[in-house]
């Protein structure tokens, strides 16, 4: 049954245009990789004993697959529901994170062969009312439904609706091990988890049981841009090769993910037979049990705990953290300066100009930050303008809060007594110079506690550029928070980083008022 | 010279000023009197542009201001009336984010574009003249009312102006403010300084003004010499003013 799976996935895809793909890999002497080490292990994590470099048995493998096409491989960081979107718009070569082969993902893009089988485990807790998946197609026998957690926009999560939609919630959460540790805290009964992830997750919840075999397989494969076929040929060249060698089988090993499904996958590459579909996609519903052997759980490490967490990844939170405020200190005053700008040209520019600024504000105020980060990096490349990750991220975070800052100005401009303007152009200034001089200071000192309020705010709002591939502090903490379960220690340093940040800024502001604001308040 | 003739203004349905007509020759000092809303400030304000007339002519120093006057178009032409008309408010408006000093230099460096350091010889000079010299560093929230209306009218006397406006420059002051005040205006009126000053103090008026010129319902009701018009009056609004002056 896998074999013929595996037939039909290896030698489904058609293969059109030749493309100049594989020649700008090589060229550049670089292929470029998209992956989510937020994803955790044992595919892409941060290493333990250095949380800023990067393992997992996806980074080897991209090094084994780089090395057979004579380049070097670079992971390229991305949420991991962008990846598509990157590679889309030229910011990676491939996406290889634990992307299945579906038909909606080989509509949009070239697929290579598959690199793994998985399959989906169902995890208990010990002692729980769960013990296999035929249990969860009956209700609970006190009534009610079962709660089966899964991990968002996964296989697992398809799988779970289809089959168990009648009898159970099924609860979607962002991150691969939340739904294992709320089955260890009893709020939920079940979860279904990709095998790799179970076998390298497994130690860290000793509460958990592998229930039966896993059911519903389905192929991990890299996928190209659409048409990109002679890189996606070199890619399946490489892995047969690293299949044939064996390299692939002693990596799988190492990582704990080596099984009898991974033979037939093994078995199959190394006998190159012609294909019996071309449309074809893995049949994984057909699939109901399949006789590999319960997954072993191995390989991920023992959680640490209080100052050795502090210890590992204080160091890299603290990098983050200069990110963070990279970010908030180029951002802000450009905010500010386009903000001003704004609420001039609206208070004093002819109306069309007025008309034009004030839907300017509209527009970037009534639509959310992360759209609008996400129409700079995704859809401007579109037109031909390309900007990579931080000025894009920097543009996007002036240009939102430059609204806000604007609407502060306005009401910082009429708060101006007229008779300023007025006593400055009867002392024979020009307009320009009465705004300047006059009353562009005093509406400054005005809006200056609304204004250090915004800066606040974008400090913590810079957590969004994560959808623009900027490893910020939010990032770093969501990262390692996933691959450490640290969650308390994680937690409690973030949110002191964010607050040594944003708070020097509050007393700074109290000052600034108590300096300045007597005059306004006098005016 | 000043000549303002037959002036109208609307602020929508309401006439402002209907007809007003006044001249005012070099060296003259002269009072615009007239009840709350008589359009006295109005007029005033035609005079440097800082209001338009709808309809009518004004002539101030050789220039002759458009009516409908705006802002962006008229520019050149209004700021170049206003660095030889300069005006006193009410409310002094002083720029409270400078100090008294900085609020003296402000006009002549950017506006006549005099070097920094001779303004700043001529406003000490100025400042003492006002009888403020210590105060050449203070904020103009550190000041009395007096004060700031003695600097107000230092700035606009350093701008060197053939004509300075006064909108009731004594009216948000104390009696003994205003004294001061109103005894700076004396001496600048027996230098030669042509003024135009809209007030409800008719001894000062009286004792001060070459003309004085008695507003209603936004034109001119009586006109002449103050030992004229404020001792013999012959329009009914100039008695009213007369008698609530003595508080009957």
């Amino acid at each position: 049954m896998i074999l013929a799976l595996a037939c039909l996935a290896v030698l489904a895809l058609s293969r059109t245009a030749d493309a100049d793909d594989l020649d700008r890999v090589k060229t550049r002497g670089v292929l470029v990789w998209g992956a989510d080490q937020e994803g955790g292990g044992p595919y892409v994590y941060p290493r333990d004993d250095d949380p800023s470099q990067v393992t997992g048995f996806e980074v080897e493998l991209a090094d084994l697959i780089a090395a057979k096409l004579g380049v070097r491989a670079q992971l390229f960081q991305g949420n991991w529901d962008k990846l598509p979107d990157l590679l889309r718009v030229g910011q990676i070569d491939v996406v290889m994170n634990g992307y299945e082969l579906t038909t909606e993902h080989a509509a949009a893009m070239e697929a290579t062969k598959p690199y793994y089988y998985y399959g989906l485990q169902l995890l208990v807790r010990v002692g729980g009312p769960v013990s296999g998946f035929t249990d969860l197609s009956r209700p609970p026998s006190g009534g009610g439904k079962w709660r089966i957690g899964v991990l968002t926009g996964s296989a697992a999560e398809t799988t779970a609706k289809r089959l168990f939609h009648d009898t159970s919630t099924i609860a979607s959460y962002d991150g691969n091990t939340d739904s294992m540790r709320e089955v260890e805290n009893d709020k939920l009964d079940a979860t279904i988890q990709d095998t790799p992830i179970v076998s390298f997750y497994m130690p860290r919840f000793p509460k958990l049981l592998t229930a039966g075999q896993p059911i519903d397989g389905g192929f991990y494969v890299l996928y190209a841009r659409k048409g990109e076929s002679r890189l996606v040929s070199a890619i399946d060249d490489a892995l047969a090769a690293l299949y044939r060698e064996g390299a692939l089988r002693r990596l799988y090993e190492k990582y704990g993910i080596w099984n009898e499904q991974q033979s037939a996958l093994a078995r199959v590459f190394a006998s190159p037979g012609p294909s019996p579909s071309s449309s074809a996609q893995p049949d994984a519903s057909s699939v109901l049990v399949s006789p590999g052997p319960p997954v072993e759980p191995i390989r991920a490490s023992e959680p640490k705990h209080g100052f050795a967490v502090v210890r590992a990844d204080g160091g890299i939170l603290l990098e983050s953290a200069g990110m963070t405020i990279l970010l908030s200190v180029t951002a802000f005053p450009i905010a500010v300066l386009l903000g001003l700008g704004v609420a001039l040209g609206r208070r004093y520019g002819p109306w069309p100009l007025a008309k034009l600024l004030g839907a300017y504000v509209e527009i970037l105020r009534g639509t959310p930050l992360m759209l609008q980060l996400f129409f700079l990096f995704f859809f401007l490349p579109e037109l031909g303008l390309r900007m990579s990750a931080l000025p894009t991220a920097i543009l996007g975070l002036s240009l939102n809060y430059s609204a806000y800052e604007s609407e502060i100005y306005r009401a910082g401009l009429q708060a101006v007594p007229v008779g300023q303007t007025e006593a400055a152009l009867a002392l024979g200034l020009t307009r320009w110079q009465a705004i300047r001089r006059v009353v562009i200071p005093q509406a400054s000192r005005i809006v200056i506690p609304p204004v250090v309020n915004d800066f606040i705010a974008l400090f913590k709002d810079t957590s969004v550029c994560s959808v623009v591939t900027v490893i910020e502090l939010t990032k770093r903490y969501s990262v390692l928070n996933m691959s450490t379960q640290a969650t308390v220690e994680l937690t409690l340093m973030t949110a002191l980083l964010y607050l040594a940040m944003s708070f020097p800024l509050a007393v700074l502001s109290r000052r600034l008022e108590r300096r300045l604001g007597v005059q306004a308040v006098h005016a | 010279m000043i000549v303002a003739e037959l002036l109208e203004k609307r602020f929508g349905d309401a006439v402002v000023l209907s007809g007003a007509s006044i001249r005012v020759e070099e060296g003259e000092l002269c009072a615009l009197v007239g009840p709350s809303g008589s359009g006295k400030s109005t007029l005033l304000r035609c005079l440097n542009g800082l209001e338009t007339f709808d309809e009518g002519r004004v002539e101030v120093a050789g220039m002759i201001i458009p009516k409908r006057a705006q802002p962006r178009r008229d520019a050149a032409l209004l700021s170049a009336l206003r660095r030889r008309v300069g005006m006193v408010f009410q409310g002094f408006h002083l720029f409270p984010h400078l100090d008294v000093m900085e609020n003296l230099l402000l006009a002549p460096t950017l506006a006549l574009g005099e070097p920094r350091d001779e303004v700043d010889v001529r406003a000490k000079e100025m400042l003492a003249r006002v009888g403020l010299a210590a105060k050449a560093s203070s904020r103009p929230a550190e000041l009395s009312g007096g004060q700031q209306q003695r600097v107000a009218i230092a700035r606009a006397l350093l701008m060197r102006p053939k004509a300075l406006l006064f909108d009731e420059p004594t009216s948000a002051l104390d009696p003994r403010a205003a004294a001061d005040v109103l005894a700076l205006m004396t001496d600048l009126a027996s230098e030669g300084l042509t003024m135009i000053v809209v007030t409800h103090a008719l001894g000062f008026a009286r004792r001060a003004a070459r003309n004085v010129h008695v507003l209603s319902e936004g034109r001119i009701v009586e006109s002449g010499a103050p030992s004229d018009v404020l001792e013999s009056p012959t329009h009914v609004v100039t008695k009213s003013l007369l008698a609530a002056e003595r508080g009957e």
